[in-house]
C-alpha cells in the first residue's frame, strides 16, 4: 500500500518535472519579451521581468508592414485550410471507399512524397511558378502550401474514413438515403474529429513555415509573419528583446486555435486509435 | 488485382515520382540571356539590400538622386533577411525575373559568379568613382577568371575594443604592440580583476572563426593554397597550428565566455561590465552603448586598438568581411541598375555611409574621412593589412558546413589536441573546396 502510494508519488514528480522542463522555454521566451535590454543578456539569470517594460513589443509592433503581415498570414492559412480539407476529405473518401486500378499505389506515393525534403524541392518549385507567373503571390505560395499539406491530409482522413463501418453507409442507403445523403448524414459527422486533426496539422505547418514564405514571396507588402520574425536580426546583430517579444505574439494565435479545437482533436485522436 | 501485380505497379508508380522530382531539379540550367535593355515606357527596377546594411537615410537619398536622372522609372528597394538568404537567391537566379541589383555577402559572391548569374561589369569599371582605389580585398572578392562582376560595397575588419579604465586599473600603460604583450596584458588584467568569476580580459567565444583567422595569417598560417587548379587545406601545417595554439593559450588564461559560444551577442555581454577586450567590428561599438541593449554609459571608455603581430610594432592580418553590390545577367534594367549601384558606391553616399552607418567605406581615398576620428581611423588601419577566405565557389559550402568553428570548439573544449583537430579540418577543406559543382 504505502509502497503503491510511493511509486505513484514518483511518478508524479517526473511527470511534473517534465512538464517544468517543457514549460521553461515557453517562460523564458515570454518573460524575456518583457525585460529590459540590459537584463536580457546579464550575467546572472534574471527569472522575473521585474522592472519590466513594453518597449520590446512596441518595437515589434512598430515594424514597417506588421499589419499587412499579420494580414496575409491569416488569409494564407485559412485559405490553405479551407481548401485542404476540402479536397482531402474527397481524395480520401475515393482512397478508402471505392475500389479503382492503382489504389495501393496511390497510397504508397502519397508517403513517398513526404519523404522528399523540403530543400530539394524549394527550387524547383519556384522556377514552376515562375513560369506560371504565381511567385510574388500570396495565391502561389497556397498553391505550395497545398502540395505539402495534402498528401499528409489525405493519409489522415483515410485512416478514419476507413474505420468507419461501411456497412452504417449501406443501413442508411437502405433507409432510403442516397449516397450523396448517406455521406452527408452518416460519414461527415463521424469524420469530423478527423478534419479538425488535419486542420491542426496545416496550421502548425503554414503558420510557422518561414523558408517557403521567404523564397516565393519578395515584396515587402505580401510578406507573412514569419519573415517579420526573421527580421529583428540584421548586419548589426540580433534585436534579442525583440525576437522574444515577436515570438510571444507569434504563438498567441496557435494558442487560441488548439483552444478552441482541442477538445475536437483529443476525440479525435482517440477515435482513429480504438476503432478497426 | 494479384498482390505481386499490385506492388510491381507500386513500385512503378514510385520510380516514376522519383524521376518527375528529379527531372524537375535538373531542369532549366540554360538562361535564355534575353536582355533588351533599351525598352520603352517607364520601368520599375527592384535592389535586394541585406536587412540593416545601409541606414534608410542613404538609401532614401540615393534613390531620390537616381529619380532626378531617370524621372519616369521606380526603384524598389526590398530589405532582405540574413536566414535561408542563400536559398532565396538561389531560386531567384534560376528564375526568370530575378532582383536587378543584389548585396552579396563577399563570401558569397563566386559562387553566383560561376554560376553566370552577374552580369559583367569589367567594361563598365571606368564609370565608377575610385574605382582604381577600391579596397584590394573586396576587389579580389569581385573578381572572377579576370572579369569584374560586382562592384565593392561597404567593408568591416575587426580589431580589439577595450576599456580604458580596467587597462588603467590593472596598470597597463602602453597598448600592446605584439602578441606577447597581448597576452600579457590580458594575463595582468585577470590578476587584477579575476577574483571577479564573470570576469574576461580577453572575451573569446569558441565559435568566432572571422577573430582565429588573424592568429593563423600571423603565424604564416592560411586557410587553403591552390595549386594546380586544385585546392588543399593548409589549416594543419606547422604555422597555422602555431597560431592556433597561441589564440589557445590566450583563450585558456584569459577568457571566460563561452568555449562552444558564438559571438553574436557578445557586445551586450561586453557592456554588462565584466569583460577588458572583445575583439569586434568598429560598428559593434553602437550595440556596446545601445541605451535599449546596451550601456550608453560606457562611452568615455571604450577605445580600440588593432589585433598586435607577434612580430613587435605590426599589426596581425585581419579577415575584411564585407559586401559588394552585383547586377543580375538576366535583369532587363542593365542601365537603371548599374546607375544605381555607381551612385551608391561612389564618393558622395560612400562617405555618408561611413559617417552616418560606421562603416569602411569601399576605396581607400575615402577612409580619411574618419581622419579625426581616433576610434574609428583604427579599424580603418585594419583594413589596409586585410586578407580574405579562398576565393573558391565552394566556399560558401564550407561555411556552411561549420567546419572552421567545429575545429575552433575541438581545440578550446580539448576534444581534440590542436594536431588532431586542423588535420580533420584540413581534411574537410580539402574535399568541399574541390568538390565538382
Amino acid at each position: 500500500m504505502t509502497r503503491k502510494r510511493l511509486t505513484r508519488a514518483g511518478y508524479n514528480t517526473a511527470a511534473v518535472l517534465v512538464l517544468l522542463v517543457t514549460l521553461f522555454p515557453i517562460y523564458w521566451m515570454v518573460a524575456t519579451g518583457f525585460k529590459r535590454g540590459v537584463d536580457i543578456l546579464s550575467f546572472e539569470p534574471r527569472w522575473l521581468p521585474i522592472p519590466g517594460t513594453l518597449e520590446n513589443y512596441r518595437s515589434a509592433i512598430g515594424k514597417p508592414h506588421f499589419l499587412q503581415d499579420v494580414r496575409n498570414s491569416v488569409l494564407v492559412v485559412i485559405a490553405t485550410i479551407v481548401i485542404s480539407l476540402a479536397l482531402a476529405f474527397l481524395a480520401a473518401l475515393a482512397a478508402a471507399r471505392f475500389r479503382f486500378r492503382g489504389r495501393a499505389a496511390l497510397v504508397v506515393m502519397l508517403i513517398v512524397v513526404q519523404m522528399v525534403p523540403l530543400e530539394a524541392l524549394i527550387i524547383p518549385i519556384y522556377l514552376m511558378l515562375d513560369r506560371a507567373g504565381q511567385t510574388d503571390r500570396l495565391a502561389g505560395i497556397i498553391v505550395t502550401y497545398l502540395t505539402f499539406v495534402l498528401p499528409f491530409a489525405i493519409w489522415t482522413l483515410r485512416g478514419f474514413i476507413v474505420n468507419i463501418p461501411e456497412e452504417l453507409e449501406e443501413a442508411a442507403m437502405v433507409d432510403g438515403c442516397t449516397r450523396a445523403g448517406a455521406f452527408r448524414r452518416i460519414l461527415f459527422p463521424l469524420v469530423a474529429p478527423g478534419l479538425v486533426a488535419t486542420a491542426v496539422f496545416s496550421f502548425i505547418l503554414v503558420w510557422n513555415d518561414y523558408l517557403i514564405a521567404y523564397v516565393l514571396l519578395r515584396s515587402p507588402e505580401k510578406q507573412t509573419l514569419g519573415i517579420w520574425l526573421a527580421s529583428f536580426t540584421t548586419n548589426h546583430g540580433t534585436e534579442w528583446g525583440g525576437v522574444m517579444a515577436g515570438s510571444t505574439l507569434f504563438a498567441i494565435p496557435a494558442v487560441v486555435f488548439f483552444l478552441l479545437v482541442q477538445r475536437r482533436l483529443v476525440s479525435g485522436l482517440t477515435a482513429g486509435a480504438v476503432k478497426g | 488485382m494479384s498482390k505481386s501485380r499490385r506492388s510491381r505497379l507500386t513500385a512503378i508508380l514510385a520510380l516514376a515520382v522519383a524521376l518527375v522530382l528529379g527531372v524537375a531539379a535538373c531542369g532549366d540550367s540554360g538562361g535564355d540571356g534575353d536582355q533588351s535593355t533599351a525598352q520603352s515606357g517607364p520601368r520599375t527596377m527592384t535592389i535586394w539590400l541585406m536587412e540593416g546594411s545601409a541606414p534608410p537615410k542613404v538609401v532614401d537619398a540615393v534613390n531620390a538622386e537616381w529619380k532626378k536622372a531617370h524621372p519616369n522609372d521606380t526603384v524598389k528597394v526590398e530589405l532582405q533577411q540574413w536566414n535561408n538568404i542563400t536559398t532565396k537567391l538561389d531560386a531567384a537566379f534560376a528564375g526568370s525575373s530575378p532582383p536587378d541589383v543584389v548585396e552579396l555577402g563577399n563570401t558569397l559572391v563566386s559562387k553566383y559568379a560561376a554560376a553566370g548569374a552577374l552580369q559583367d561589369l569589367t567594361g563598365s569599371r571606368g564609370e565608377f568613382e575610385n574605382n582604381q582605389a577600391w579596397l584590394q580585398s573586396l576587389t579580389e572578392s569581385c573578381t572572377m577568371d579576370g572579369k569584374l562582376v560586382c562592384a565593392p560595397y561597404l567593408a568591416g575588419s575587426r580589431a580589439v575594443i577595450y576599456r580604458k579604465s580596467m587597462f588603467a586599473k590593472a596598470g597597463i600603460t602602453e597598448l600592446p604592440a605584439s602578441l606577447e604583450e597581448l597576452q600579457a596584458a590580458s594575463e595582468k588584467l585577470m590578476a587584477t580583476f579575476g577574483s571577479d568569476k564573470r570576469f574576461s580580459a580577453f572575451y573569446f567565444p569558441g565559435k568566432y572563426w572571422y577573430a582565429a583567422l588573424p592568429f593563423v595569417w600571423d603565424h604564416g598560417g592560411d586557410i587553403a593554397v591552390q595549386d594546380g587548379g586544385q585546392w588543399r587545406g593548409t589549416l594543419d601545417s606547422a604555422e597555422a597550428q602555431a597560431g592556433l595554439t597561441a589564440l589557445k593559450q590566450l583563450v585558456d588564461c584569459c577568457s571566460r565566455a563561452d568555449k562552444q559560444g558564438d559571438e553574436l551577442k557578445q557586445d551586450q555581454t561586453f557592456a554588462q561590465g565584466h569583460i577588458a577586450m572583445i575583439v569586434a567590428n568598429g560598428w559593434e561599438k553602437g550595440v556596446i552603448l545601445d541605451p535599449k541593449e546596451g550601456n550608453p554609459k560606457l562611452e568615455k571608455d571604450l577605445a580600440a586598438f588593432p589585433l598586435p603581430s607577434r612580430t613587435s610594432g605590426q599589426t596581425a592580418p585581419v579577415f575584411l568581411g564585407g559586401s559588394d553590390l552585383g547586377i543580375a545577367a538576366k535583369s532587363k534594367n542593365q542601365d537603371l541598375a548599374l546607375d544605381w549601384v555607381k551612385l551608391l558606391a561612389g564618393t558622395n553616399f560612400q562617405t555618408q555611409m561611413a559617417t552616418v552607418g560606421g562603416v569602411i567605406p569601399n576605396s581607400t581615398t575615402l577612409l580619411d574621412v574618419h581622419a579625426d576620428d581616433p576610434y574609428l581611423s583604427v579599424f580603418d588601419a585594419t583594413a589596409k593589412n586585410s586578407r580574405f577566405t579562398p576565393t573558391s565557389p565552394n566556399w560558401a559550402n564550407v561555411e556552411a558546413a561549420n567546419i572552421l568553428p567545429d575545429m575552433l570548439v575541438s581545440i578550446f573544449t580539448e576534444r581534440a589536441s590542436v594536431a588532431d583537430a586542423t588535420k580533420e579540418a584540413s581534411t574537410r577543406i580539402t574535399e568541399t573546396l574541390n568538390a565538382g559543382s
